[in-house]
């Protein structure tokens, strides 16, 4: 075989498009030790040479994404197994030793007493020598360099680190170290993230401080801003400390927010329990779940109604509610209602409190086509579909061989032509999305094992069986977003315009609308959903982070 | 602070000294995953995925010996491993390739492979040599992994003559890398 066949040949294979008695001559070439089969390996050496020297995946990008599978690992069942590790390399009592070829067993016990007495005081004295050195060097170590206290997991938009006097944007997965300041414009937002899994979300105009030294006991200095705290549980002796001009507030683990302005500082708490403190005047009250205190220079304590939701751009929503068999109401309560039927075979279930049962696949489909869907977004060219779910199984789409996306959300027609899709395959979720780049299955041409995902997808193992709050996003400048829980987790500029979406596809969920020639599947989700929202425009991540929190039972609008 | 100190911490579970640890060694360890996989997308999963098994076993590395090649041999299970479940995925003529592979990968010794880290630097240097068109060709095939056939239609061309063009600029890119890094051997 010639280099230029054999070139050829592993072309195909890339591709994905070799022929069955050519595959058969690759692979000997390949198996057979020689020459050949080292200039086959070449090739296959260069392309992915080539594909990594191309890459524009930052170089911080693995870093960043296995810290976090790592902290995501940590607050499950790894955390158990680990310490079963540890302690399996803790070393046994020693009375308890098995007998070696050195020292039978219980020769310990055999010493005299007076023995056993000088070794101890020895060891004791040589411990704290040791352990005296040990702080030492810590002492001079932690003097000579500053110790990390955090990491941002994300940005958007031209967010500030500012250094002891010096000032750059901030990037993600940059340490963030004591002293630190953070300072993001209004349209902005960034994650940090603790060793421990503290996590902070700062919003709008926030300017946050890390252990300012000009403040005594305090961890976080929030002189301006929002900003949503998820405070991992900690022991009373290391609370957190966390400063505004206003307040001083105490937790040991919970999850609130803090906006700060010139006037006062407010505190509302989701989950758990804080103290906040008046600064000027030292009075204290505790605030509980469901509680806000506005801090001047006394704290005012009342109970807040949870955040609303956003109502601008909004084109549908279906909570579910009073769900009478068969239909399921738009409450939006924009133009014409898009509501949607439901096969009756008894396989959709109502759930008490709002949402319905997938329970195995079943059609639920607008009667007329999703036109005030699709041309609302046209006109805007943005798009955010929304969804409170529950899957029913880690693995779906194919189980772990990642054969399809099953459907959650659809404008579709079938499971070749869609205007959209958001949905699940294996245990990520995945968006599909038509553009004039994209195609009319809306995923990325060439994407070789991607492709099912769509234009974004979210992390592996990202699939939980509980509520989960998923967005997608894409705005007329082409970005394509995806949202588990509030947080972005994928992101990428996708080309082209909307200008290539089907009028005539209805709005569906759980399965594709109807089969085609090709295809013998309906690409069925199971699980449940308690909300379905599609806006005319993408909504922003402290947008999204206010429907997450607003949760999934929530209908109360509000405007931006 | 030193590998060494990092390496201890993380012994004892320190997710952040390791965190530490991946940003010294990825660029390495995505060079050395680039050896045997041509996915930009599959090269940074596999890579994610060594080293979530490097934390995971870091109580069977033994601290007096080197980090890297402990590294490599498990990301070359990995790839192995990729290279194998494909295989079982596909169920295609394309399963025999991915396990013809999967076996060289195998066979591969961790420890002996080059550093890839400088022939790629040395492949930037020389895609930056090539003309407009052909580096516009060379990154809509390996840089967006665009397949041959919708590049031709996208260019308005056909298959074959996109296929020639592109293994002109293979062979032309393998010369400039081997005068490069020869030029560069002492």
């Amino acid at each position: 075989m010639k280099r230029e066949e054999l070139q050829q040949l592993i072309q195909a294979y890339q591709d994905g498009e070799l022929k069955g008695s050519d595959a058969r001559r690759l692979a000997a070439v390949i198996r057979q030790p020689g020459p050949r089969s080292d200039l086959a390996m070449a090739e296959i050496r260069l392309s992915g040479l080539l594909a990594e020297a191309l890459s524009t995946v930052p170089e911080d990008a693995v870093a960043r994404s296995v810290l976090e599978r790592l902290n995501a690992q940590e607050t499950e069942d790894s955390f158990v197994e680990r310490f079963e590790k540890r302690r399996a390399r803790l070393p046994e009592n020693p009375r308890r030793r098995p007998a070696t070829g050195l020292f039978p067993a219980g020769r310990s016990r055999a010493y005299p007493a007076r023995s056993w007495r000088i070794t101890a005081a020895a060891a004791a004295v040589l411990a704290l020598l040791g352990a005296a050195t040990v702080m030492q060097w810590r002492r001079i170590a932690i003097r000579a360099m500053p110790t990390q206290l955090a990491h941002v997991a994300d940005v958007h938009n031209d967010v500030r680190l500012l250094r002891a006097d010096s000032q750059q944007p901030l990037r993600t997965h940059n340490a963030v170290l004591p002293g630190d300041t953070i300072a993001v414009p209004a349209e902005g937002h960034a994650v940090v993230i603790y060793p421990d899994g503290t996590e902070l979300a700062l919003y709008a105009t926030a300017r946050i401080s890390f252990e300012p030294p000009h403040i005594k006991n305090c961890h976080l200095f929030l002189a301006l801003g929002t900003a949503d705290l998820s405070i991992a549980p900690r022991s009373r002796d290391r609370s957190l400390v966390l400063r505004t001009p206003h307040a001083r507030i105490t937790v040991l683990g919970t999850r609130f927010t803090v906006h700060v302005s010139k006037a006062d500082t407010r505190v509302e708490v989701a989950k758990g329990l804080v103290e906040v403190a008046a600064v000027q005047t030292g009075h204290s009250a505790k605030v509980a779940r469901g509680q806000t205190a506005t801090v001047t220079h006394a704290v005012r304590l009342a109970t807040h109604q949870p955040p609303r939701r956003v109502k601008d751009g909004l084109l549908a929503l279906y909570t579910f509610s009073g769900t009478r068999t068969g239909l399921i109401r738009d409450v939006a309560g924009v133009d014409a209602p898009l509501p949607l039927y439901v096969e009756p075979d008894g396989n959709t279930v109502p759930l008490p409190g709002g949402g319905i049962a997938l329970r195995a696949p079943s059609l639920i489909a607008s009667k007329e086509p999703a036109f005030k869907i699709t041309a609302a977004c046209l006109k805007t060219e943005e798009l955010s579909v929304e969804t409170w779910i529950r899957p029913e199984n880690l693995y779906q789409g194919g189980g772990n061989r990642q054969n399809w996306l099953a459907r959650i959300v659809t404008v579709s027609q079938d499971p070749g032509h869609r205007n959209f899709t958001l949905g699940q395959v294996a245990d990520r979720y995945g968006f599909r999305l038509r553009t004039t780049t994209t195609g009319e299955n809306g995923v990325i041409p060439d994407a070789g094992r991607w492709a099912n995902f769509g234009v974004v997808r979210s992390p592996a193992n990202s699939v939980r069986l509980e509520q989960t709050h998923v967005v997608a996003t894409r705005t007329a400048q082409g970005e394509v977003s995806l949202y588990v829980n509030g947080r972005r987790v994928h992101s990428r500029a996708v080309g082209g315009s909307l200008e290539n979406w089907a009028h005539e596809f209805p709005l569906a969920l759980g399965r594709e609308f109807r089969n085609n020639f090709n295809s013998t599947e309906l690409r069925p989700w199971l699980g449940d959903i308690y909300l379905v929202a599609l806006y005319s425009r993408a909504l922003e991540p402290a947008e999204i982070a206010q429907n997450f929190k607003a949760g999934p039972n929530n209908t109360a609008t509000a405007q931006r | 602070m030193e590998e060494r100190e990092l390496l201890v911490r993380a012994q004892k579970g320190d997710a952040d000294a390791f965190g530490q640890l991946v940003r010294l060694h990825q660029a390495g360890l995505r060079a050395f995953a680039a050896l045997y996989v041509s996915s930009g997308d599959d090269i940074l999963d596999i890579v994610q995925d060594a080293f979530v098994d490097a934390f995971r076993h870091m109580d069977r590395f033994d601290p007096t010996k080197t980090f890297k090649p402990w590294l490599r041999a498990i990301c070359r299970n990995r790839i192995r491993n990729f290279y194998r479940a494909r295989a079982k995925m596909q169920m295609t003529p394309l399963s025999l390739v991915d396990e013809a592979v999967a076996e060289r990968v195998a066979e591969a010794d961790a420890e002996q492979t080059p550093e890839a880290q400088d022939q790629i630097d040395t492949l930037r240097l020389c895609i930056n040599r090539l003309g407009e068109a052909q580096r516009q060709l060379v990154t809509l095939r390996y840089g967006e992994a665009v397949r041959v056939n919708d590049i031709a239609a996208r260019l308005k061309k056909s298959a074959a003559t996109i296929s020639m063009r592109l293994m002109r600029i293979r062979n032309a890119l393998r010369k400039c890398m081997q005068s490069s890094l020869q030029t560069v051997l002492p």
